[in-house]
């Protein structure tokens, strides 16, 4: 029983890992503001499963949730990229809303507030017995190629032209680069990412409803990088480790002893304590962004 | 057209006084410090349950909920800057840092709301009843609304051209560097930023609480709505608010009776503000009354 809470801990670090590196790529090293992360996560769940329900392979439904992100990333992009870096906090976080109203009253598509059930899982009848096991490792190889690919992606010149952008954009016009362009390219691939990653929470969990997909998944994400280390793929996993343990650890808790507040309110009331305490006095994170390599 | 009729109108206008109340802090807020304050949302929650515990613990008046909402929303709208903001300020950090750190006040002050009330529906004290006006209904309470937002209105109106203080404040938030060569003193006149504008959003929660409902996510809720206020009347300006409050709430409240008509559900109402946050920045980013600023 201990084995199968520890496994399922790491599944769910690892689901939000690739979700926090997702956002790394776009808020970490390009300070692209994401307030709707939620929504990128909530299209690779939703499509996945409506995909897989109607009999398609896993693989084809995570690839479908990919291209629908990769749609409304460029959807949400194109209008607001060009404004102030605030805006986007407003209308990505305002995407995330409507998103969740649209599985919500589409009942005829998602079954409305009352979610899906029985989602198919990739490979269940393979590994019956350890499937737990099996999925810990997909999402663990999974979580191993988006952090490859992050890494090699900002070591790259087009991450260090990124970084270059969140320092100074505007000595990176004078260079003759489309910023615009460069920026929409890191949202549409953070956004893929994240969608990657809900596919993966979907057909783990085997059910999802709308009010998995509030706001405050986007803060718990946000958070993870703040305290992990903000532009460093290492630091943002241990944020996702530490935040995933507490989330996982409250709800454990909650069985064995009675708290003189609801977890779930403790829970939220920390995150947002965390964040601020971090912006203001650590506001690197817990461990630093490395000094980049190499020449723009 | 059918659907054109008083009661749309009546109803446009008390959406419209209610939300001038709960934007005109966010405005001013926005335009002095540059970010989008999405802790704006839990003053105006605050504020509701501030006015619950007078007018339903205690069983006085909702009239003097509304006057001590107004002093304690603006003492909490004091204390996140004294607290957070002024301190992130003084370090030089970014806007960036700002609004992540107003999503941390925001869930820290929610949650703690549904910790204390929990997350069960509420209501006022108070009688209202019902008059007929040129073929549409209107209740007492919706008179009390537009009155008070209208006295309200009048009032900012005389602070901001015929009060040194108001003066000064126009001043801080069109040029903080020219405000203060001129021997304004910025912070002193921030705090009185705060302090209307925080109190203003408690008194736009009192008016939402009691046209509608008492939930923790009652500001979260017109935090959309209020931020597409703010843009479309163009960030820091007053008049441009008053308009773009009463717009928003027409197009809200003949946008549901079409949704309706279209037979698509009316769930999609906060979709509404979103379709105009979204038209306002691809047409006219600075809005209707706002100030074209370098860069955008």
């Amino acid at each position: 029983m201990i084995f199968d809470y520890l496994l399922d801990t790491l599944i769910y670090i690892g689901i939000y890992a690739i979700l926090a590196i997702s956002l790394n790529l776009e808020a970490g090293y390009t300070r692209l503001m994401n307030f709707g992360k939620v929504a990128f996560f909530a299209i690779g769940a939703y499509t996945s499963t409506l995909l897989s329900i109607a009999g398609m392979p896993f693989i084809v439904g995570l690839i479908g949730g990919i291209i629908l992100s990769a749609l409304l990333g460029l959807l949400i992009a194109l209008p607001t990229l060009r404004l102030r870096a605030d805006y986007l906090a407003i209308v990505t976080l305002a995407s995330g809303e409507i998103l969740r109203l649209f599985f919500l009253n589409e009942q005829w598509l998602t079954d409305g507030p009352m979610g899906i059930r029985g989602i198919p899982q990739p490979m269940y009848t393979v590994f019956e017995d350890n499937y737990i096991i099996f999925y810990a490792l997909l999402v663990y190889g999974i979580l191993l190629i988006c952090y490859i690919f992050a890494e090699k992606l900002i070591n790259s010149p087009f991450g260090r032209t990124l970084k270059a952008i969140r320092d100074d954009e505007d000595a990176v016009q004078v260079f003759g680069k489309n910023t615009f362009n460069l920026k929409i390219k890191v949202f549409v691939i953070s956004s893929c990412m994240a969608s990657i990653s809900g596919t993966l929470f979907a057909h783990y969990l085997a059910y999802i409803s709308p009010d998995m997909f509030f706001p405050s998944l986007t803060f718990s994400v946000w958070t993870m990088m703040v305290i992990g280390g903000t532009a460093n793929n290492m630091g943002v996993i241990m944020g996702a480790v530490m935040i995933q343990v507490f989330e996982r650890g409250t709800r454990f808790l909650k069985d064995f002893v009675s708290l003189p507040v609801e977890p779930y309110n403790l829970r939220i009331i920390i995150i947002g304590l965390l964040l601020i305490l971090f912006i203001l006095y650590r506001p690197d994170g817990m461990i630093k962004e490395k000094k980049s390599k190499g020449r723009l | 057209m059918p659907f054109l009729d008083m009661q749309i109108i009546i109803n446009s206008v008390v959406t419209g006084s209610i939300y001038v109340m709960i934007a005109v802090g966010l405005t001013m807020i926005y335009r002095v410090l540059k970010f989008a304050n999405f802790s704006h949302a839990e003053l105006v929650t605050f504020g509701a349950y501030t006015a619950y515990i007078i007018n339903v613990s205690l069983g006085l008046n909702l009239f003097y909920g509304l006057v001590v909402a107004f002093f304690l929303t603006g003492l909490l709208g004091i204390a996140s800057d004294r607290l957070v903001f002024k301190k992130l300020r003084s370090k030089g950090s970014s806007v960036i840092s700002m609004m992540i750190a107003s999503i941390g006040i925001g869930l820290v002050v929610r949650q703690s709301i549904q910790e204390v009330w929990g997350p069960q529906i509420r209501w006022y004290e108070f009688e209202s009843k019902t008059y007929e006006l040129l073929g549409g209904s209107i209740t007492m309470l919706h008179i009390y609304i537009i009155a008070i937002s209208t006295a309200i209105i009048f009032l900012l109106h005389f602070l901001f051209t015929r009060t040194k203080l108001g003066k000064a404040m126009r001043g801080v938030s069109d040029n903080p560097q020219l405000a203060m060569a001129s021997g304004i003193d910025t912070e002193k006149i921030l705090l009185w930023v705060w302090f209307i504008g925080g109190g203003l959003a408690g008194i736009g929660g009192v008016l939402r609480g009691a046209d509608t409902r008492l939930v923790p996510l009652l500001g979260w809720e017109v935090l959309l709505s209020a931020f597409a206020v703010v843009i479309l009347g163009g960030i820091g300006s007053f008049y441009g608010a008053i308009l773009a409050a009463y717009l928003l709430g027409f197009a809200e409240n003949f946008g549901v009776v079409l949704l309706s008509e279209l037979s698509i559900s009316t769930g999609y109402r906060p979709a509404i503000a979103f379709i105009i946050l979204i038209l306002v920045l691809l047409l006219k980013p600075w809005g209707i009354m706002g100030k074209k600023e370098e860069g955008s």
